[in-house]
């Protein structure tokens, strides 16, 4: 059972508490593991916090997704086969990973909620980045994913010429 | 990057084939991740021969395999063969297909490569296109034997043996474009037709009867099915007779047949009528058709 009322309070990697409703945390895993372990079923009952593996300014924008998405449906729908389009991502949510744009660490912000959206097991929101990702991808030169993806060639130029060479089967 | 593995996974099923070809030159943690993930869902792949005859057995000329956007071309010798085998490998460790058309040629080569390459695929529908021959026919079924769990839909355009015919495991689509031959029985007609979900046949030799037969019996099935047949003109006009159905009739209901809609000019060339939950459509039709073909669907 869920109630809505209960609220929890976490605390973070960096040390600091937030407290956040039930209605919210009901749709990370992690977290609704660590409230079902303390084996509590009452409004009334005070909780302990919870800890979690993700630092204040991550955890926030996690909150205000949550918040957004607290009346989505649960449990999160089972991917199927057809799981490719990744041109669906809701409007409030593209507008949320855009504000992430006026940062100069944009990407190192889209990774760590992506981090943490899998430590707390939230399966929506890492659908969400994981297509705001690929969309990022799509069509690069090999020069721009490296940038993107934050990698770095360690591959010879013979390396890099065979599997050019191998890649040429394909058209265009 | 740090991200975690069942994002990683994730993220590479989102991918274009094209997107992976290029992930692979970025550096090595990634040329292995390609290879170590799967592709994800593609709702069309086809392998096909890119030339027409003349081939021999060891000259099948360019082959041409598509997933998704991606288009590789394979000069189709043994040797090269076999090294694509080995680059399927480097870019993914399995994919989906909703549908997968093959086209087969007389080639032993070609279809060791084709089982041995589509051996990591998932397929709902294995669509073996462009059936020439008794060997090739085999060679299908061995295909289909290869994917149990999958639909098949098969085109023969040649006329098999009755025996082999029957022979042919549940299609969810059978089609037999065979010209010059004689007439598929109704006995022949009746079994495929219990046999398989879809039919597309040409020159069934159907009594007025066996048609109004045919018509109950997909009409009582609760599965959505089509049977698309082209049978000459003179064959329609009369089994439209055994419905009440004539050139001249009114635009509307006659009998147990509803909507009824028949070409009452040169222009038109459709007849249309519903019986229970069965449409049918009479395609290419005029009242003084003769030996011209007529589809019946």
């Amino acid at each position: 059972r869920i109630y809505p009322l209960m609220r929890v309070t976490l605390t973070t990697s960096d040390g600091a508490s937030v407290t956040v409703s039930r209605q919210l945390t009901k749709h990370s895993g992690f977290i609704e593991k660590a409230i079902t372990d303390m084996a509590v079923d009452d409004n009334a009952v005070p909780l302990s916090a919870v800890a979690v593996d993700v630092d204040d300014a991550t955890l926030k924008l996690v909150i205000e997704w949550l918040t957004e998405h607290r009346d989505d449906a649960l449990p999160y729908p089972e991917k199927t086969d057809e799981e490719r389009r990744a041109d669906d991502i809701p409007a409030w949510d593209q507008a949320f990973v855009q504000k992430w744009d006026t940062k100069e660490d944009q990407q190192q912000t889209l990774y760590a909620v992506i981090t943490a959206a899998d430590k707390l097991d939230i399966k929506g929101l890492l659908d969400m980045t994981c297509k705001t990702l690929a969309n990022k991808i799509n069509g690069k030169t090999v020069e721009e994913m490296r940038e993107i993806l934050q990698l770095e060639c360690d591959f010879t130029e013979e390396e890099l010429a065979e599997i050019r060479k191998e890649n040429a089967w394909c058209e265009n | 990057l740090a991200l975690p593995d069942v994002f990683l996974r994730d993220l590479f099923k989102k991918l274009e084939i094209k997107d992976r070809l290029i992930l692979r030159l970025t550096c090595r943690a990634f040329e292995k991740l390609v290879a170590e993930t799967n592709a994800g869902f593609f709702s069309v792949g086809i392998l096909m021969p890119n030339n027409y005859p003349p081939y021999s057995d060891d000259n099948l000329g360019e082959l041409r395999i598509q997933f998704g956007s991606a288009e590789f071309k394979i000069n189709a010798t043994e040797v090269e063969l076999n090294q694509f085998l080995q680059f399927r490998d480097c870019l993914f460790n399995g994919i989906s297909f909703d549908v997968f058309v093959i086209t087969l040629r007389d080639s032993p080569i070609l279809l060791d490569f084709v089982r041995e390459i589509i051996k990591k695929f998932q397929i709902r529908e294995l669509h073996i296109d462009s059936v020439e021959k008794e060997m090739q026919l085999e060679w299908m079924m061995q295909l289909m034997k290869d994917f149990p769990n999958s639909a098949f839909h098969v085109n023969l355009s040649f006329p098999p043996s009755t025996a082999k015919l029957l022979e042919l495991p549940h299609m969810e689509v059978l089609e037999i474009s065979q010209y010059e031959i004689q007439d598929i029985s109704a006995e022949l007609f009746f079994n495929l037709l219990d046999a398989h979900t879809n039919l597309n046949l040409n020159d069934v030799a159907l009594t007025p009867d066996d048609w109004m037969s045919t018509i109950r019996i997909i009409s009582t099935d609760n599965r959505k099915r089509r049977v698309r047949l082209w049978v000459k003109g003179s064959n329609v006009i009369s089994w439209l007779a055994t419905c009440g159905i004539t050139d001249a009739t009114e635009d509307g209901d006659v009998g147990k047949f509803t909507d009824v809609l028949t070409p009452h000019s040169d222009a038109d060339d459709i007849a249309l009528f519903t019986y229970r939950e069965c449409k049918v459509l009479i395609d290419h039709f005029h009242w003084i058709s003769g030996d011209d073909p007529v589809r019946v669907e």
